[in-house]
């Protein structure tokens, strides 16, 4: 307990730092969101000033940045100049957004390489094992961008999935049923590119860290007192090879924000990806920012998940050292 | 005489190892041609210095490996030629205790579950069932209840060993292969190990193979002794013979280190 209490207080002060360094970078590089409007004529200087003052962009950059945290602590990360509102209300409709795709995303993901990897494991050398290396190899070069953009035209082409969006125009007078078929249809295409795009790379680990264990003299024994096949694999093979692929869950978990960015932009998907190109470009930066700190905080959750799951699974780490 | 209960005919191991870019492999004999045969209720001890191909042997013996020529009979069953669902009654009739007992057991297992691990795998009785045998083979080997609901990594180097030997002779086997059991451990829980593995033999009428880079352990543990060296069977005697009448000049090294200064007494048979 008091391991997970000073794992809480560390990931605080590095989601602080983060702010900081984040806050400090993007008020550092040239240019601001009202620069633009200095350049039209029908635009009195007088009224841009006004316009960041209102927004606290004429005070010194710690005070900026004290007004900034007071926000964050009331819930609202700050105020975004394009849309005039509070970025929370802009941004938890996208985050959902992005979640749902991600999670589904990597679950499917993680299914299908735990599967094949332990699979292909007991296999070594066989066609299938092959079939399958060449099949990780072969996605693992092609850019996630030209996957999106080959699914896409393959969408556009053939019309068996909507190409953009996340549902029909009539989608609020669908029944319940229907609505659920929409969504997944809608989901197919970018889900699919971002699980091509993370299978081979859990793949390839969950293969060698099977492979390996298989090795292991406990599992070796097990098969001396004549385990079956499938039990050996998955009773005995895929739990010891468990810690490095939590680890790698973990680090997983940390991407479920960040991990569609550039599908969601290329497919059209409503997440956060496009709100961010989108503010990066016209310099909104606090929605930036609390993209940055978001993601962060589910990178240092994820670490956090990973240990507490190692913690539980072996044993090995509970006992203290003597 | 009554026909061996193990006769290892002929038995060849070749490991195979591709070279890095190259479709061409390089061969590495681990068993060249090894013959010998143990009779029912006796020890032969396997002698041989590291890399002389020893384990390999305990592994094929123990069907964990598949040779690559020759025939294993076990009574008169031709071990090489079964596939693994023909192999499992013989899984439970011979066992092999893993050269490295900590390695050997599931991290995750309580001391109990490891023992009931081969009862479980091999569908014996209830879950609970399973529980009291673990139990009392833990007994039977010296180790106190108390030990059950700990983890292998919270056991000592020779808790573990007896743990292993609980676990070996848990499916009542008739043939155990020792694969270098007293490795790791110091001088006294060699002699309780070794008195265990005697006693356990003589209360289940046991056959080992025992597999020992040692020669002093082997010549009190066993009834009769093979030198192997690179994969070769170089010499077959009893321990006396072993160590008056040594015929070949690598067994009288092997003797002279066990006898050398600084070593425990090489006695022929019985417990140490």
């Amino acid at each position: 307990m008091r391991y997970l209490l000073r794992r809480v207080v560390h990931g605080a002060v590095v989601l602080v730092a983060v702010s900081i360094l984040s806050f400090l970078l993007l008020h550092l590089a040239p240019g601001e969101f009202f620069a633009e409007m200095r350049l039209n004529p029908q635009i009195a200087p007088g009224t841009v000033d006004a316009l960041r003052a209102q927004y606290g962009l004429d005070r010194a950059l710690p005070v900026q940045y004290g007004l900034w945290m007071r926000s964050v602590l009331k819930g609202e990360f700050g105020y975004s100049f394009a849309y005039n509102q509070p970025v929370s209300s802009l941004l938890w409709p996208r985050v959902r957004n992005t979640l749902l795709l991600n999670t589904v995303a990597l679950v499917i993901a993680w299914l299908l390489a735990v599967t094949l990897g332990t699979w292909s494991a007991a296999r070594p050398g066989k066609w299938e094992d092959r079939l399958c290396a060449i099949t990780s190899s072969t996605l693992l070069v092609i850019p996630d961008l030209m996957l999106a953009l080959a699914l896409l035209m393959l969408a556009v082409r053939t019309r068996w999935f909507p190409a953009g969006g996340m549902v029909a125009i009539d989608f609020a007078d669908l029944s319940a049923g229907s609505k659920v078929k929409d969504l997944g249809a809608h989901l197919f295409l970018p889900a699919t590119v971002i699980v091509l795009g993370t299978f081979p790379l859990l793949y390839r680990h969950v293969r060698s860290s099977v492979s390996e264990s298989l090795t292991l003299p406990f599992v070796r024994a097990a098969r001396g007192y004549g385990i079956r096949r499938t039990q050996l694999l998955f009773r005995q093979a895929l739990p010891a090879a468990a810690n490095p692929l939590v680890s790698l869950l973990g680090l997983s978990f940390g991407t479920l924000l960040s991990a569609s960015l550039l599908v969601e932009v290329v497919l059209g998907w409503p997440g956060l990806g496009p709100m961010l190109l989108e503010s990066i470009l016209s310099r909104d930066v606090y929605v930036v920012i609390a993209v940055v700190l978001l993601s962060a905080a589910l990178v240092i959750l994820g670490g956090l998940l990973a240990d507490v799951l190692l913690y539980w699974s072996d044993p090995r780490i509970r006992t203290d050292a003597p | 005489m009554e026909e061996p209960l193990l006769q290892v005919r002929e038995l060849t191991k070749t490991y195979t190892q591709h070279r890095f870019l190259s479709h061409k492999r390089r061969e590495i004999p681990a068993l060249r041609g090894v013959t010998l045969s143990i009779h029912r209720g006796c020890t032969l001890a396997l002698v041989g210095e590291s890399g002389s191909g020893k384990s390999a042997l305990a592994r094929c013996v123990a069907r964990l490996e598949d040779a690559t020529t020759g025939q294993i009979w076990f009574g008169d069953t031709d071990l090489t030629t079964l596939n693994s669902a023909q192999l499992k009654p013989f899984r439970c009739r011979i066992q092999l205790l893993l050269q490295d007992s900590a390695a050997a057991m599931n991290p995750n297992f309580l001391a109990w579950e490891v023992v009931a691990e081969p009862l479980g795998i091999q569908q014996r009785g209830t879950p609970g069932q399973q529980k009291v045998k673990a139990l009392e083979m833990m007994d039977q080997v010296g180790l106190p209840k108390t030990l059950a609901e700990r983890h292998p990594h919270e056991l000592s180097g020779g808790q573990r060993q007896r743990l292993a030997i609980a676990r070996a002779v848990v499916l009542d086997p008739e043939f155990l292969v020792l694969d270098e059991p007293f490795v790791g451990l110091d001088v006294s829980v060699q002699a309780q190990i070794g008195n265990l593995l005697l006693t356990i033999q003589r209360e289940r009428s046991l056959t080992y193979l025992l597999i020992a880079h040692d020669l002093a352990l082997a010549i009190s543990l066993s009834d009769e002794i093979a030198v192997i060296h690179s994969g070769t069977i170089i010499e077959n005697a009893t321990p006396s013979e072993i160590l008056q009448t040594p015929r070949q000049s690598y067994t009288t090294q092997l003797v002279a280190a066990a006898c050398g200064p600084g070593v425990r007494r090489a006695g022929t048979g019985g417990a140490l």
